[in-house]
């Protein structure tokens, strides 16, 4: 067997486990995942959080506050190993809850069609 | 976007299985990953449901990773903040703060090496992927599984062409070295 039908023959083998991985999934995971897709085809208007998260939200509320005030607590009491810098930026991804959200993503076209006009 | 569009139920309905499994490797997590299909899929149908079919599966994936990259991003800060916690309550647990998008294999905790042994061809597979870093990871699964070309997947990772080739083929040198020699 060649290299190249060695590779093939692996790929075939990869493809193969990872389809039946897929396809054995749980009823209660396909019925989550069948929930979440009727979600978003529900979602025709953007929607603030509350309406998607329900509890999680003043939940998730509850928890930023909490670690913002031990973050302030730990750093006015104790000599910190971590730079103010990168605890800054820290709290502002564990606060965040919308600002990973994908905007209108221009960028992503330009450089669609720039990779595309290099490659062709 | 219409409440039934059938083209777009019928999309989401032909990657929801890999989008979810994808995103479980990567995170080892079955809640975070139904979380992170979710988003992606939110995303999709809120920002782009109005661009032609043909564009949704690169645009699903591109939100996809995107995910799945702030999810490792979460982690990092979380693991780094409770190490340094319990380091300050004086317990022996290090964590040496590593950049996880080039290095971290799973934040789940496993040890990627125990589930490679594994006899099940299946197991052993998804062992070995979370055994590589993410990059890898993802280009793999891209170029593998979903049949995405280098340019479909530099778009999906938002990188370029040549970073996804480097990728993929560490990741193809990685996964035939670890599987072949576990027989799988």
């Amino acid at each position: 067997m060649s290299e190249q039908e060695r590779e093939q023959a692996f790929f075939d083998k990869v493809k193969a486990a990872l389809n039946e991985g897929s396809r054995n999934l749980d009823a209660r995971t396909l019925s989550r995942l069948r929930q979440a897709r009727h979600r978003a085809l529900q979602a025709d208007r953007p929607r603030a959080a509350w309406e998607r998260y329900g509890w999680r939200v003043p939940a998730a509320g509850v928890a930023t506050a909490s670690v913002a005030l031990l973050s302030v607590m730990l750093y006015v009491s104790l000599p910190s190993r971590i730079p103010l810098g990168d605890a800054l930026e820290d709290a502002d991804i564990l606060a965040s809850s919308e600002n990973l959200e994908i905007s209108v993503d221009l960028d992503f076209y330009t450089w669609l069609a720039e990779e595309a006009g290099r490659a062709g | 976007m219409l409440d039934n569009d059938p083209a777009m139920e019928q999309f989401l309905a032909s990657v929801e299985r890999r989008a979810f499994r994808m995103a479980e490797i990567a995170t080892g997590s079955t809640e975070d990953a139904l979380d992170i299909v979710q988003d992606a899929m939110f995303g999709l149908v809120r920002r782009y449901a109005s661009k032609p079919a043909s564009e949704w599966g690169a645009l699903f994936f591109r939100i996809l990773e995107s995910r799945i990259r702030d999810w490792y991003r979460r982690t990092r800060v979380r693991n780094r903040w409770r190490a340094w916690l319990h380091e300050w309550r004086g317990r022996d647990e290090a964590n040496d703060g590593e950049d996880p998008m080039a290095t971290l294999a799973d934040p789940a905790g496993r040890d990627p090496a125990d589930e490679v042994v594994q006899a099940d061809s299946i197991a052993a597979l998804e062992g070995a992927l979370r055994e590589l870093p993410l990059r890898q990871q993802q280009a793999f699964l891209l170029r593998v599984w979903q049949g995405m070309s280098v340019l479909e997947t530099a778009a999906a990772m938002k990188c370029s062409e040549g970073s996804v080739k480097t990728h993929y083929s560490r990741a193809v040198h990685m996964l035939r070295k670890v599987l072949e020699n576990d027989g799988s």
